[in-house]
């Protein structure tokens, strides 16, 4: 049995500009010890999606469908209990801003010692060691005397690694990071990746939400790709970055720059993420795909396995028309994916700054 | 012989540069775990502020005048409990009620510091007692006012919805009367006396806190560490109490402060209307009203005196409110560190 289960998930903010579907039947599991990497453009519905896991959504987002299964119990519609045991004891969740999600009114100790009191049963000076202890296990040198510290004398990267230790208190066995690294500059980047990787060697699951393609790449197992509250591509890392099957997710891979471009320009995908509110019909991707055809606009193609999809044990899901059997698609996608492992070539020209 | 510390500087050669090595980390860690196992986080939390808050000088001396005039209001005359006295001394030289102690209108000598009034009551006797209605009128009209408010517009503001509506609505219809006239209705309906000048400083009071809390809360729980602390599975009453409410709090601390003296000079407003204390009661306020004849007579230290006793309590609570302010927010320490290192080189 898979750790967590999400099936058909559905969620729905009601606006004053119309009722908004920021994620709209999303699927997928996450095994224990997984590492699970969710990518996207902003207002892919990543982060809504880790917020409904916790069932955190405050008005006016709502869930209005589907199925939330951790460890096979169902979260949604779970009694308050439950769901403050789910809360930091089961699924531990990082945010984006470490400088934001730390309350500045409390040593950095006493919040991490609440989740240690609010998940086990120690109270004081126990909880309190429990809480030094685990600044020490996320690589926060001298934790007890840091713990004695307010947030704002701690700098974006020792905050990071606090609020994992918050999110760490409760011995959960996920842990939802939402873009950990995103606020952090890239060599501390490194630092808590290696600490995020650190944790997950312990049986730790990891869903790692990011915009980051070398993250995913670096760090997870599988990722999903997410477009306008849906999963547009499922795949294990190495296929997903060797063989994309979605136009989408080769428009991203093609928009990252390479060392050793040698293009004027990056690639970027024409147009913006429409506006969920009234979300375009059939193939939400279809107004920016270049391979787009009349189909694309009458039929929203399902998540289905691709063409030359081999036996491994994980699948390798695309929603295009172009891998539907009987849909009405006469093109090609003809990207593929150059791979040349070996730099032994002239070094890279000049262009590697430029925007 | 001086140690020039540059002197070994061209001889540095790093060898195996070792990432892993933090052997010195961990022996702090021993050294200080014994230092702070005693001190649990709140009590620390306050030391800190205390610590920052004697650092504000002017805080400080405001603090320090505010005490005098409470421990010249206690020890005034004796405090009788029950038949039986528990404060013995009396600093004030006469009974502040008695009259014909010296002849009327006595200008300030050395056996009247502050001369007389109309009825040859001593001034300095009646000053050094008022304190007692004056400051524990104002004290405790803010506690109850801040005790009704805080928690009704914190819940407001958190929760939401009708309770929102129903709290707020209730303001808004108490805002909609002009504060003397609610008041005097109040005084009008339950009468005179003590607990109920107070309860209709209250009655009118909690409002401003309400309103005041619940703006803050609104803005303080959309911060990350509300989400954050939700995301811990902490009861939402927690998360009210310890993260939304103190971080709301600091500018109710302030208002609240500076309200101590408003509702001091209310009360005073309410005795000269009549509808305060029994006239003739040595509060401030009422000194300041039963001697407005003098001002044309000439007999300026009937009213000097308890209108600078007043003056004195408001410009302290005003100066201990701003430390309180700095005090309770540790953003505001760093600057000051800051400056107070660069004045140090």
């Amino acid at each position: 049995m898979a750790l967590l289960e999400v099936e058909d998930l559905d969620v729905r903010f009601y606006t004053e500009t119309g009722v908004v579907r920021a994620v709209d039947g999303l699927s997928y599991t996450l095994e224990r010890g997984e590492r699970l990497g969710v990518v996207g453009e902003s207002g892919a519905g990543k982060t809504v999606t880790a917020l409904a896991l916790l069932d955190l959504l405050d008005d006016p987002g709502r869930i209005e469908g589907g199925s939330i299964r951790f460890d096979g119990e169902e979260v949604l519609g779970a009694a308050p209990d439950r769901l403050r045991r789910l809360r930091g004891g089961e699924i531990g969740l990082v945010f984006q801003d470490p400088e934001t999600a730390l309350d500045p009114v409390y040593t950095v100790g006493e919040q991490v010692a609440e989740a240690v009191r609010v998940h086990t049963d120690r109270e004081g000076d126990a909880a309190r060691e429990r809480a030094v202890e685990l600044l020490g296990r996320v690589g926060i040198p001298d934790p007890a005397t840091r713990a004695d510290q307010y947030p704002h004398e701690f700098s974006g990267g020792m905050a990071q690694r606090a609020v994992v230790a918050t999110a760490l208190a409760g011995d959960p066995d996920l842990l939802v990071a939402d873009e950990p690294t995103t606020a952090l500059d890239v060599t501390i980047q490194a630092q808590l990746l290696d600490l995020l990787d650190d944790l997950a060697a312990d049986d730790l699951a990891v869903q790692l939400i990011t915009h980051d393609l070398g993250v995913v790449a670096e760090f997870c197992d599988r990722a999903l790709v997410m477009y306008a509250g849906q999963v547009v591509e499922r795949a294990a890392v190495d296929d997903l970055f060797y063989d994309p099957r979605h136009p989408y997710t080769a428009g991203l891979l093609s928009a990252v720059p390479r060392i050793d471009d040698d293009r004027d320009r990056l690639a970027t995908i024409p147009g913006t993420t429409p506006d969920l509110a009234s979300p375009p019909p059939g193939c939400r991707f279809h107004p920016r795909c270049p391979y787009a055809e009349t189909a694309c606009t009458k039929r929203d193609p399902p998540l289905v396995a691709t063409e030359g999809d081999d036996d491994r044990d994980c699948t390798h899901l695309a929603a295009c028309l172009a891998h539907v059997g009987d849909a009405d698609f006469d093109g090609e996608l003809d990207f593929h994916v150059e791979v040349d492992g070996i730099r032994d070539g002239p070094p890279p020209d000049d262009r590697e700054g430029e925007p | 012989m001086p140690r020039n510390p540059l002197d070994g500087r061209g001889r540095l050669r790093v060898r195996g540069f070792d990432a892993g090595a933090d052997d010195t980390a961990g022996a702090g860690v021993d050294a200080d775990a014994d230092d702070t196992s005693t001190a649990t986080g709140a009590t620390d939390r306050r030391r800190r502020a205390w610590a920052r808050f004697r650092r504000d000088r002017a805080a400080v001396a405001g603090l320090v005048i505010i005490a005098l005039m409470a421990a010249l209001a206690v020890f005034a005359r004796p405090v009788e409990v029950g038949g039986v006295v528990v404060q013995p001394f009396a600093l004030a030289p006469y009974d502040p009620a008695a009259s014909g102690v010296a002849p009327t209108y006595h200008p300030p000598s050395l056996a009247h510091p502050f001369g007389t009034d109309w009825a040859g009551r001593d001034v300095f006797s009646r000053v050094v007692y008022g304190g007692r209605y004056s400051l524990s009128i104002g004290v405790i009209a803010v506690a109850v006012a801040l005790l009704v408010g805080v928690p009704l517009g914190a819940v407001a503001g958190y929760v939401g919805g009708w309770v929102d509506e129903a709290v707020m609505r209730v303001v808004d219809v108490l805002y909609a009367f002009p504060f003397l006239v609610l008041a005097i209705a109040l005084v009008a309906v339950f009468g005179q006396g003590f607990w109920r000048l107070v309860g209709a400083l209250v009655a009118v009071g909690w409002i401003g806190y309400a309103r005041l809390v619940r703006g803050e809360v609104l803005s303080v729980a959309e911060r990350d560490y509300v989400l954050a602390a939700r995301a811990l599975g902490v009861r939402d009453r927690r998360i009210l109490a310890r993260h939304v409410v103190p971080n709301a709090i600091a500018p109710v601390v302030v208002q609240a402060t500076l309200n101590v003296g408003t509702v001091v000079l209310s009360a005073a407003a309410l005795g000269f209307l009549g509808l305060g204390l029994q006239p003739g009661t040595a509060e401030w306020g009422s000194m300041l009203s039963a001697g407005r004849d003098t001002l044309v007579g000439g007999e300026w230290w009937v009213t000097v005196f308890p209108g600078l006793a007043i003056f004195l309590f408001v410009l302290s609570i005003n100066l201990v409110g701003d430390g309180m302010r700095d005090a309770l927010d540790p953003s505001v320490d760093a600057d000051v560190d800051a400056r107070r290192t660069r004045e140090v080189r």
